[in-house]
């Protein structure tokens, strides 16, 4: 029975491809949808809550795993920082010489969940809210730099900026930037996007299910639609042992952003596959640079040259993942990462630097820590590190909701573990929190020729240049920058065993995309 | 009988309007701003205030808690920050859910903690009796989040006989949700355990020593009679009381067992509301909670008044 089974699929299946090879552009589109061997099983899920599912005001890593699986990109980047045509709205683009105005042209046929064509119109609409100071989004300040956004064709889409800005493609892919309905009222509520997957219900303290949407726009290599999961169940967890424990007992089948303790009882199960890949997500232990000790550039050289990184690497995440060389540029970013090696530690010279600056007894500070994993065990391990040349570090935790709370304490403490995600491109760090008049610059560090570095890398269009600024940029951060970076920690996800598809992905402003997902064991 | 169920009412009353006072300022200290959280921590300064302002948070405190105590007299129990929808059919689905849960606890630990509370009582000073007393108190002193992942570990990951985790939709109906209850009923019922079978044990060991039931026994009635008859129905007396007022407890105090189970109940829901700072939600799980601890305690005090003539209070 199986076997007449296993040959009437095989048969079907060449049937499809050859019916597929066929004559193109015949418009029968109303045959019932042809669907691989890969389609079918609802992917179950679970993560914290989101916070909020509005696209302009999106913070959580939730919320962005939500917002990617309804709605689309103009501009998709992928697993290597690069943008992708092929899983964009928008099919080709172009820019003038001086990067300056940049043309879109949309995919046609593109429709809304309720049916409703996608065209440049709501393109515009949706970067003219994203830029609108009167409602406030966190990217604002990112579409500073356009000027206006206008609409020649229902297809075409121009975008005219101030200033040459190479990186366009990218800010364009910023994840808030979710192609909206233009004719939406009430963006908290009703979330008609283009997206795979459609929201079938939402209850914000509970889960939220997707349906396929049967209409996308996107198909595989075979030309079968994508994507391939009947749809999605996201269950919200607010705590990380029960989210694991419901992947163990196959409850569901996938989780992200896994921390590090878990996985090596994870490993072991031979129903779960851990992946992990490389990403710039960092903590950051920043130092504020106009008062207190660091103000002096000898104590903050000191204090990164008595940093053993590769213990606080192995001791805080079990080595999964990276040391840092105290520059928010990491490995992940190829050719712009100045690759030297790890720092020798010196705690005899950071001593004798202390001296110099006048702290030959040492000195107390306070570290502001957050609770959340793995921040105080990167604290503890570094303060152990920093006593030996004499810094007695007093740590101090808070919740992580209070470190980024109203007061803002994680811009004013003298000493913080800041936790920075992975950006697919570098210049954002700079411009965020590393320039003198950045809006986050929480270390309170100006360094003049910093900020001229990072405006002509803002602009350089030639690949060559801009490499040799970035690489410049890094030298200044390890001879006098404000930050120790330890490591960067590897983006690390699981699935059971019987789900594929997915592309090793750095977290680089990528999250994951689970559209061409499948589980194996299909028929 | 009547006056002084009328008394204890408006002792309710009073305890609910102190609490509601209580919950109220004390959700006003919670570390964090709801805007901000809504919006996310880059959102700009003008969406955050505009928010707030739409929230109805600027207005003055007592303006606020006017508002909201009113309307929660009146059944309207305000409108969730995050999800703009109405509080009170969330609140009581949950409670809904909670009172499964509890059900399915309360019929595992008060028959079970009955039984070895008698057994340690009959068997005083004995093998039984230090077993039983000593493994139910190692179980109260257990921490339920320890408790409850040695149990997944065990009973769900290795023998796989019920599911390791419990997040059900909100709105299953009990048969549906049975599989999914035991594990966290069985967790809860470790803790409540130990005091049952405490009570009964030395309930039991102080209606023992009683003249009546020695006459009992010297009459010649058969042992099991004399225990049912004479002996369970006057030393079950202050079980019940713990029995009625475990129901407070199960009802608010699942906190920790249902995020470690993921379950849907009015303790999951108030960690989701802290989390996302959403007051109204947290204000009226709280109530509610207060409201049944204090009912509970009510129907234990007159539980016990029925059951027990002695103490019965004159007109």
């Amino acid at each position: 029975m199986k076997k007449i089974l296993i040959t009437a699929a095989m048969v079907l299946f060449s049937l499809l491809v050859l019916a597929s090879c066929g004559p193109a552009d015949t418009v029968e589109e109303e045959t019932p949808e042809a669907l691989s061997p890969k389609h079918g099983g609802v992917l179950r899920t679970a993560y914290y809550a989101p916070t909020n599912l509005d696209p302009a005001f999106l913070s959580t890593v939730a919320d962005d795993q939500i917002g990617r699986q309804w709605s689309d990109f103009l501009v998709y980047i992928d697993e290597e920082n690069q943008p992708d045509e092929s899983r964009s709205v928008a099919e080709e683009w172009s820019a003038d010489e001086a990067a300056k105005v940049w043309t879109f042209k949309l995919r046609e046929g593109v429709l809304f969940h309720d049916g409703k064509e996608m065209t440049s119109r709501d393109v515009k609409f949706t970067f003219d809210r994203l830029r609108d100071p009167d409602i406030g989004a966190a990217t604002v300040a990112l579409y500073e730099n356009i000027v206006d956004v206008t609409t020649p064709d229902e297809y075409t889409i121009v975008f005219e900026l101030a200033e040459s800005n190479p990186d366009f493609l990218k800010d364009l892919a910023d994840y808030h930037a979710l192609i909206m309905d233009a004719d939406n009222e009430d963006f908290a509520t009703n979330f008609n996007g283009t997206g795979p997957f459609m929201i079938e219900s939402y209850v914000p303290e509970d889960r939220i299910i997707f349906a396929r949407n049967p209409n996308y726009w996107m198909t595989d290599e075979e030309g079968f639609p994508l994507p391939y999961l009947d749809g999605i169940e996201l269950i919200f967890l607010s705590d990380s042992t029960a989210q694991i424990e419901a992947l163990r007992g196959g409850q569901i089948d996938y989780l992200i952003y896994l921390p590090t303790e878990f996985i090596p009882m994870l490993e072991e199960d031979p129903n779960i596959v851990v992946y992990q890949a490389p990403s710039n997500t960092a903590y950051v232990l920043r130092m504020r640079s106009d008062e207190g000790p660091a103000a002096d550039d000898h104590v903050r050289q000191a204090m990164k040259m008595a940093t053993d990184r590769s213990a606080i690497l192995d001791g805080a995440i079990d080595g999964m993942g990276v040391t840092g060389r105290d520059t928010p540029i990491g490995p992940a970013y190829g050719e712009f990462y100045l690759d030297v090696p790890e720092p020798e530690r010196d705690v005899e010279g950071a001593k004798a630097l202390l001296a110099e600056a006048g702290y030959g007894d040492g000195f107390d500070i306070v570290l502001t820590t957050q609770e959340s994993s793995p921040v105080p065990a990167i604290a503890t391990i570094w303060k152990e590190q920093m006593a030996e040349i004499g810094i007695n570090v007093e740590i101090q935790l808070v919740p992580s909701d209070v470190y980024y709370g109203a007061d803002n304490m994680w811009l004013e403490v003298p000493f913080g573990i800041t936790d920075w995600g992975s950006r697919p491109y570098p210049q954002p760090y700079l411009d965020l929190a590393y320039i003198c008049d950045a809006q986050w610059n929480e270390s309170h560090w100006c360094d003049p020729e910093l900020d001229e570095l990072a405006d002509a890398a803002a602009k350089e269009m030639d690949h060559e240049e801009r490499i040799r600024l970035y690489h410049e940029i890094q030298e200044i951060f390890m001879k006098r920058g404000p930050i120790i970076i330890p490591f960067f920690i590897n983006n690390i996800w699981a699935s059971g065993a019987d789900l594929d598809g997915f592309e090793p992905t750095s977290g680089l402003g990528t999250a994951m995309d689970l559209r061409p997902v499948y589980f194996t064991g299909q028929q | 009988m009547y006056r002084y169920l009328l008394r204890r009412f408006a002792f309710i009353l009073l305890t609910l309007f102190l609490a509601s006072l209580i919950i109220f300022t004390a959700t006003q200290f919670l570390p964090g701003d709801v805007a901000q959280i809504i919006l996310g921590q880059f959102a700009t300064e003008t969406a955050v205030e505009n928010l707030r302002e739409e929230l109805g948070l600027n207005r003055p405190l007592h303006i606020q808690y006017l508002n909201w105590a009113g309307g929660f007299i009146r059944g309207d129990w305000g409108t969730s920050l995050v999800s703009r929808t109405p509080v009170r059919p969330i609140v009581l689905e949950r409670l809904g859910n909670s009172a499964m849960l509890a059900v399915m606890a309360l019929l595992i630990y008060v028959p079970l903690g009955i039984v070895l509370g008698v057994i340690a009582a009959l068997k005083r000073d004995k093998l039984p009796d230090q077993l039983i007393s000593g493994v139910s108190m190692a179980f109260v002193g257990l921490p339920e989040f320890v408790s409850g992942l040695l149990l997944i570990a065990f009973l769900a990951i290795g023998l796989t006989w019920f599911p390791a985790n419990s997040s059900i939709n909100p709105d299953t109906t009990f048969r549906e949700a049975f599989p999914y209850l035991v594990l966290p009923a069985i967790t809860v019922s470790l803790t409540g355990l130990g005091y049952i079978t405490r009570m009964t044990r030395s309930g039991t060991i102080d209606v023992l020593r009683m003249d009546y039931v020695r006459a009992a026994d010297l009459k010649g009635l058969p042992a099991w009679q004399v225990l049912i008859r004479h002996v369970l129905r006057n030393s079950l007396l202050p079980t019940v009381t713990v029995v009625a007022m475990g129901i407070g407890w199960l009802l608010g105090g699942l906190i920790v067992t249902e995020t470690v189970y993921g379950y849907p109940g009015l303790g999951r829901l108030i960690v989701y509301g802290i989390q996302r700072q959403d007051l109204p939600l947290i204000q009226a799980s709280s109530m509610i909670i207060v409201a049944i601890y204090t009912f509970s305690n009510l129907a234990a005090d007159v539980l016990y008044g029925l059951l027990n003539p002695r103490i019965r209070v004159g007109e």
